[in-house]
């Protein structure tokens, strides 16, 4: 069987002159943007998600591999079916990440790379150590069964992550309005990271962000809304390995405590999800904040409403 | 698995952690009563903040609600951290230390400086 190389193992030192660069400008501009804590938490769950990912890549090729035996066509090695690998891999991301959004079983593990409360390159590299355990490698699989090789996907895939590394900053503002149009820009995915209520769950896109604009999980980023960064409740602790666990620990913790009947729930319903209702998603807090936002007038409609009076 | 690559990636980790202390990366301003009384409000809305404590090295706050939740507010490297209290939460004094048992042991417990006039406060609020 074919092989490619990991394309992610030659950015790897890219990765790292980012990195130095972006502190450089963050020296130079708002000291904030990074914090050394917080930067080696990042990076350290990095690096162990590529020793994760290592000690679990031959399970996870083999099984692809499995899959593919069972291809419904053959997929040529040239360029366009490379094209076409990487957007529908594009697309199996969105999916994949949409559900890591709204099924905790697979939210505890994406977590671990929404658990700073900081935007810059390392956020990129703070990646889950329990992707494997998870299972999340299977919404690649109907790309295996449409007879595309597993190499060439995990190529594809490589690529992909890859991609989404440099649009973890706030270095860069907006991109001319065709790329913003098209392709997952800083702007789109600092939108995804923040937990403003009109920002939570959206923006799910890896490469191409006309799938959410298809899918309508699509918002704009808004001066008049600046993105906060981080998960609903946040950590609190820059211990490495609580911030890997600590949502499977919580899982562990609502299941053993719930009802019987209740217990899956909190295993495939959406993070913040109760039993008794006690607890928020991000639906109750959106829709908590559009109620207010309904009941007080805005400033356009005040300064409408002053205008009328003074007349 | 490329052990020269993860070697490489662990001194990269490392060195990076280095130059962002190096730098004097992060850090943060003492907590304010307008920035707590936003965050708390951003994170647990509806909140109508009744009374707050802010410790003297501005390192930590409590912030009571007028519906009686109780919320621990910290700075957590360049940023603050809240935890929602239970109930009545255990509270040692240590001379001018005060420490609130916020019940998770990894955002651990709020550690409050505050002088006399403040610690009547805190315990009328508690």
């Amino acid at each position: 069987m074919a092989t490619l190389p990991n394309p992610v193992d030659y950015a790897v030192p890219g990765f790292i002159l980012l990195v130095l660069a972006e502190m450089l400008v963050a020296c130079a501009a708002d000291r904030r943007r990074y914090c050394p804590q917080d930067t080696l938490t990042s990076l350290a769950l990095g690096f162990g998600s590529t020793i994760a990912g290592a000690l679990s890549f031959g399970l996870v090729f083999a099984t692809a591999s499995w899959v593919w035996g069972y291809r419904l066509m053959d997929v040529p090695w040239t360029w366009w079916a490379f094209v076409l690998c990487f957007v529908l891999d594009d697309l199996a991301y969105y999916v994949f990440h949409r559900s890591a959004h709204r099924v905790r079983w697979f939210w505890a593990s994406h977590v671990i790379h929404h658990s700073s409360q900081h935007y810059n390159l390392s956020t990129a590299l703070r990646q889950t150590w329990t992707g494997f355990f998870s299972l999340a490698f299977i919404y690649r699989l109907p790309l295996f069964l449409l007879g595309f090789p597993p190499a060439m996907v995990f190529f594809c895939a490589g690529l992909n992550l890859i991609y989404q590394f440099w649009i973890h900053t706030e270095v860069v503002g907006r991109c001319p309005r065709w790329i913003e149009a098209v392709m997952n820009t800083p702007s789109h995915h600092r939108v995804h990271h923040a937990v403003n209520p009109r920002y939570l769950d959206r923006n799910y896109a890896g490469v191409f962000i006309v799938w959410d604009r298809l899918f309508g999980t699509f918002e704009a980023e808004r001066e008049d809304d600046r993105p906060r960064y981080g998960i609903v409740k946040q950590l609190g602790s820059f211990n490495v390995l609580w911030a890997a666990v600590h949502e499977w620990v919580g899982i562990a913790r609502d299941m053993w405590s719930a009802p019987w009947n209740a217990k899956l729930g909190y295993l495939i319903r959406e993070p913040g999800w109760s039993h008794d209702g006690s607890r928020d998603t991000s639906q109750t807090i959106r829709a908590r904040w559009q109620n207010q936002a309904a009941a007080e007038p805005s400033k356009e409609q005040q300064v409408g409403a002053d205008h009328v009076q003074a007349a | 698995m490329n052990w020269l690559l993860s070697l490489g990636s662990l001194a990269g980790v490392l060195a990076l952690g280095g130059v962002a202390r190096l730098l004097r990366l992060g850090g943060s301003e003492p907590l304010a009563p307008e920035q707590v009384t936003e965050r708390v409000q951003f994170e647990y809305n509806p909140f109508r903040v009744e009374r707050m404590v802010i410790g003297l090295d501005g390192r930590a706050a409590l912030v009571r609600a007028t519906d009686g939740r109780l919320v621990a507010v910290k700075v957590h490297g360049a940023h603050p951290a809240t935890r929602l209290l239970p109930g009545a939460p255990a509270v040692t004094t240590c001379g001018d230390l005060v420490v609130v048992d916020t019940g998770d042991r990894w955002f651990g417990p709020l550690r409050l400086r505050l002088d006399q006039a403040q610690r009547d406060m805190l315990r009328a609020m508690l």
